[in-house]
C-alpha cells in the first residue's frame, strides 16, 4: 500500500470515515495505531514484529530513563542505533544470497531479513522521544498508545517528516471534524500528488538514462541536462511525499512540520540546509551537532563537527560509500563557505549589484547541490565517477540516447515556477485563482501522470 | 464541518476539475489527428509497437523479433504491407504470443527473427495486449503540445523513397565498435545460455505450430551479426538448438541475398540505417518470393 495506489486512497477514506464517528471518539488514538500497523504490515508483514519490538523497547527504556536519565537514555539510544546499524549495514558484511551464514537458524533468519521500510525515520523518532521526554525532571510518562502513535503514525511512518516528540505528543487530544482545515489539507495533498505523479514520475523516465549502463550512450550536454532534471525530480518526489503526509495528517487533526521551503533559491549551503529536508537537518542539529559542541568550541572543532554531522547524515541514507561521499561533500561545502559567508552576505546587500550577485550565488549553490545528487542516483561510486567523466569529455557513439528538451521543460516547469514565482502570490491574488490552479494540477496529475515508480526516499 | 468560504473554494475547484476532465475526454473524440509524442523509454516503445499493431490497418506481413529486427523500419520495405512488431529489449516470443491470442487480427505471414531466444514471453506486455487493447482516449494536453513541436522539428527524419536513396548512395560508414564488441563477446561466450535457449526454442515451436494450424505462414530469418559476434557461443548455440528443436527438413528459413560486405553495425549487434535498408530489401524480396510460391 503506497500513497499513490488506489488501495491507499480506499484505506485512508475508510479510516477517515470511522475516525470522526462520535461514538468512537475515545478510541481515536487506538484506531490510528491499528491503521498504522495495518499500513506497515501490508507492505512488509514479516517485519511488523520488528517495528513493534522497536517501539516497545523504546517505551521500556523511556520508562527507566524517566527515573534515571543519565543511565537509561544513552542505553535506549544505543538500542535504537543498534537496530539501525544492524539492519542498514549488515549487508556490507554478509551476503544474503549465500546458502548458509551460521549454524544457527535464528541468526540466519535475522541476517536474511530485508531492510525494514522507514527504519531510518522511526529510529529517529524513537531517539527524539527518549531525549525530549527526559529533558525535564518529573515528566509524566505518556501512554503506550500515544508512544505508538507518535512513532508509527502512518502518514509519516515511511519517509517522515521527522517529527520531534515535544511537538507531536501535545497534539494527542480528542479531534473533531469541525476543526479539520479541509482546504489547507486538500491543497497539501493535491500539491503532493501533482509533484509526484506529474513532475517526478515523468522526469524519472528521462533520468533513467543516468543509470548504469544507459548513461554510456548519453552525450556530454545531455548529461548536464540530466543532472539538473534529477535535481528537480528528487525535490519533486520528496516534496510530494512530505506534502501528502502533511495533508493527510491535517485530515486526522495533526500538524506535521514543513519539510521543504524552496531549497533551490538558497544563496548558501548553510541556507540550503534550512530549506531542504528541514526535519532531518533540524534533528541532526538538535541531537548531534549541538551535543558535539556545535559552533561554540572554536573554529577547528566547528569544522570537524560539520564534517561529522554531514558524513553521518550521508551514511544515514544508506550503506554505500557514495552516500558517505555525498554527505562529506556537503560538509566540505559548509566548511568552505563558512569563513566567507558574512562577506558574501555583505555584498548581497549592495543596492546596485546585490540582485545579480544573489542570482549568481543561487546558481552556484544549485549547481553544486545538483552535482552532488549524482552520488544518490548512482550509489556505485565507480559509476558515479564514470558519469562525471562523461560530463566533461563527450562520448563517441553512432546512436546516442535522445533526451527531449521539450518534455524536460514541460515536466521541470512546476519546480521552476514554484521557486521563482513571487511568494504567496496565489493566496494574495484578488482574482482568486487558487482553486482553478489546483483543479488544473489535479487534471494534469491524472491525464499526464508518468509511469508509476516508488518514492525515492522509500529506500532510506 | 466545511465552512462557507471553504465550500465556495471546493465548488470552484470541483467545477473546474469537471470541465477540464470533460475537455480531455472529448477532444480526442472530436479531433482525430492529435499528435502523439514519440516513445522515450523501452516500456513505452514496446507498448507503442502493439498499439500500432492493433490500431493501424492490418498488414499481410508481420515481423517479430528483438531490438535487432526493430531496426528494420516499415518504410524500408519498398513494397509496403509490413507491420514490424519487433520489441526493443524483448524477443519474438512475446509478439507471437500476443498475435496468437488475438484471433480477430491475423496476418498472412509472420517473419520470425530467430537470433534472441533467451528472453521469454513478457507477461506484463502479454496481459496488456492479449485481448487487443483499445486506444487511450484521454488527451494529454502538454505532451501533445510537445509532440506537435517535436513533429515539426523531426520532419526531416521520415524515410521516404528519396531519403532512402540518398542514404544508400552514401558509402558504408565506419564505426569504432571494437571495445563494445570485446565486452559483448565476453558475455556471449559464457556457457550459461543453453537451457534458456532450449526453453525459448520450445516455446517458439509451440507458438509456431498453433499459428500454422490457423493458416498463418511462418518464416524464419537471422539478423546478421558482425563476423566475430556471429562466431560467439551464444549465436552458435542458438542456431544449433533451433536446428535440433525444429528438426531436419525445416523449410521455414528464408534464403536472403544481400551484399554482406556492405553491412555495418553501430555497436556489437545492431545494423545502422543504410545496412538496415539493404537487409530489409533482401528480406522483402525473400518473403514475397515465398508468398507467391505458396
Amino acid at each position: 500500500v503506497t500513497f499513490t495506489s488506489l488501495q491507499f486512497v480506499a484505506f485512508t477514506t475508510i479510516i477517515f470515515g470511522i475516525y470522526y464517528i462520535p461514538a468512537l471518539k475515545d478510541f481515536q488514538v487506538q484506531l490510528l495505531v491499528l491503521a498504522s500497523l495495518f499500513f506497515y504490515g501490508s507492505g512488509q508483514p514479516s517485519l511488523l514484529p520488528l517495528l513493534v519490538f522497536a517501539v516497545l523497547g523504546t517505551y521500556f527504556f523511556l520508562t527507566l530513563a524517566l527515573q534515571n536519565r543519565a543511565v537509561w537514555t544513552p542505553v535506549g539510544i544505543a538500542f535504537n542505533l543498534g537496530l539501525l546499524a544492524f539492519f542498514k549495514y549488515k549487508f556490507l558484511f554478509f551476503d544474503a544470497a549465500s546458502p548458509e551464514m551460521s549454524d544457527v537458524a535464528a541468526i540466519d533468519f535475522l541476517m536474511r531479513l530485508p531492510l525494514p521500510i522507514g527504519i531510518s525515520f522511526f529510529v529517529f523518532h524513537n531517539i527524539s522521544l527518549l531525549v525530549d521526554l527526559t529533558k525535564r525532571p518529573l515528566q509524566k510518562r505518556p501512554s503506550v498508545a500515544s508512544v505508538f502513535l507518535y512513532i508509527i503514525f502512518f502518514p509519516q511512518l515511511v519517509s517522515g517528516p521527522i517529527t520531534r516528540a515535544e511537538n507531536f505528543l501535545p497534539q494527542i487530544q480528542p479531534k473533531f471534524l469541525s476543526d479539520v482545515p479541509f482546504v489547507e489539507a486538500t491543497k497539501w495533498i493535491i500539491s503532493g500528488y501533482f509533484f509526484k505523479l506529474f513532475v517526478a514520475n515523468n522526469l524519472n523516465q528521462m533520468t533513467t538514462y543516468m543509470d548504469y549502463p544507459l548513461y554510456e550512450t548519453v552525450r556530454s550536454a545531455d548529461r548536464w541536462l540530466l543532472v539538473v532534471l534529477y535535481s528537480y525530480q528528487i525535490y519533486a518526489d520528496f516534496f510530494g511525499y512530505s506534502s501528502i503526509a502533511i495533508g493527510l495528517a491535517l485530515l486526522f487533526g495533526y500538524r506535521l512540520p514543513i519539510n521543504f521551503n524552496l531549497p533551490y533559491i538558497s544563496r548558501s549551503f548553510a541556507e540550503f540546509w534550512t530549506r531542504w529536508h528541514i526535519s532531518l537537518s533540524t534533528w541532526l542539529r538538535t541531537y548531534l551537532y549541538i551535543p558535539l559542541g556545535g559552533n561554540r568550541v572554536g573554529r577547528a572543532r566547528t569544522y570537524c563537527n560539520l564534517m561529522i554531522v554531514m558524513g553521518l547524515g550521508g551514511l544515514w541514507h544508506g550503506a554505500a560509500f557514495s552516500y558517505l561521499a555525498w554527505g562529506l561533500l556537503h560538509g566540505l561545502f559548509l566548511v568552505a563557505e563558512r569563513p566567507i559567508l558574512s562577506g558574501l552576505d555583505g555584498l548581497s546587500k549592495n543596492r546596485m549589484m546585490g540582485p545579480i550577485f544573489n542570482a549568481l550565488r543561487m546558481l552556484l549553490v544549485f549547481a553544486c547541490v545538483s552535482l552532488a545528487w549524482v552520488f544518490f542516483k548512482l550509489p556505485n561510486i565507480d559509476h558515479a565517477l564514470s558519469f562525471f567523466e562523461g560530463m566533461f569529455a563527450d562520448i563517441q557513439t553512432a546512436n546516442p540516447a535522445r533526451i527531449y528538451r521539450s518534455l524536460a521543460l514541460i515536466y521541470a516547469m512546476p519546480v521552476i515556477l514554484q521557486h521563482l514565482m513571487p511568494r504567496d502570490w496565489l493566496e494574495k491574488s484578488r482574482l482568486g485563482l487558487e482553486p482553478y490552479l489546483y483543479a488544473a494540477m489535479t487534471a494534469l496529475m491524472f491525464v499526464e501522470a508518468g509511469a508509476d515508480t516508488s518514492f525515492i526516499y522509500f529506500q532510506f | 464541518m466545511v465552512k462557507a468560504d471553504s465550500a465556495v473554494w471546493f465548488v470552484k475547484y470541483g467545477v473546474t476539475c469537471a470541465l477540464l476532465f470533460t475537455c480531455c475526454w472529448a477532444t480526442p473524440r472530436v479531433f482525430k489527428d492529435i499528435p502523439q509524442f514519440p516513445p522515450t523509454t523501452t516500456d513505452e516503445q514496446q507498448a507503442v509497437v502493439f498499439e500500432r499493431y492493433f490500431q493501424l490497418p492490418a498488414q499481410d506481413i508481420v515481423l517479430v523479433g528483438s531490438s535487432l529486427a526493430f531496426r528494420l523500419k516499415e518504410q524500408f520495405f519498398e513494397h509496403g504491407g509490413v507491420r514490424n512488431t519487433a520489441l526493443p529489449g524483448g524477443s519474438p516470443l512475446t509478439a507471437l504470443a500476443i498475435i496468437e491470442a488475438s484471433p480477430a487480427l491475423r496476418p498472412r505471414v509472420i517473419a520470425v527473427e530467430s537470433n534472441i531466444l533467451t528472453r521469454g514471453i513478457d507477461d506484463k506486455l502479454f496481459q496488456k495486449f492479449k485481448d487487443a487493447t483499445r486506444r487511450d482516449d484521454t488527451l494529454r494536453p502538454l505532451r501533445s503540445l510537445a509532440a506537435y513541436y517535436q513533429s515539426v522539428q523531426d520532419d526531416a527524419l521520415t524515410y521516404d523513397a528519396a531519403r532512402r536513396r540518398s542514404i544508400l548512395e552514401r558509402p558504408a560508414a565506419t564505426y569504432d565498435i571494437e571495445l563494445g564488441m570485446a565486452n559483448a563477446l565476453v558475455e556471449w561466450n559464457r556457457p550459461i545460455y543453453g537451457e534458456e535457449i532450449w526453453k525459448g526454442a520450445s516455446t517458439l515451436k509451440s507458438l509456431v505450430e498453433k499459428l500454422e494450424a490457423q493458416g498463418v505462414k511462418i518464416f524464419f530469418f537471422d539478423m546478421p551479426y558482425p563476423p566475430k559476434m556471429n562466431d560467439s557461443g551464444y549465436a552458435a548455440t542458438t542456431r544449433e538448438i533451433l536446428g535440433q528443436v525444429f528438426g531436419p527438413g525445416n523449410d521455414r528459413w528464408l534464403k536472403l541475398d544481400y551484399p554482406a560486405s556492405e553491412l555495418r553495425w553501430f555497436d556489437a549487434a545492431h545494423l545502422d540505417d543504410r545496412s538496415a535498408i539493404i537487409f530489409s530489401s533482401a528480406l522483402d524480396d525473400a518473403i514475397r518470393k515465398r508468398m507467391t510460391a505458396n
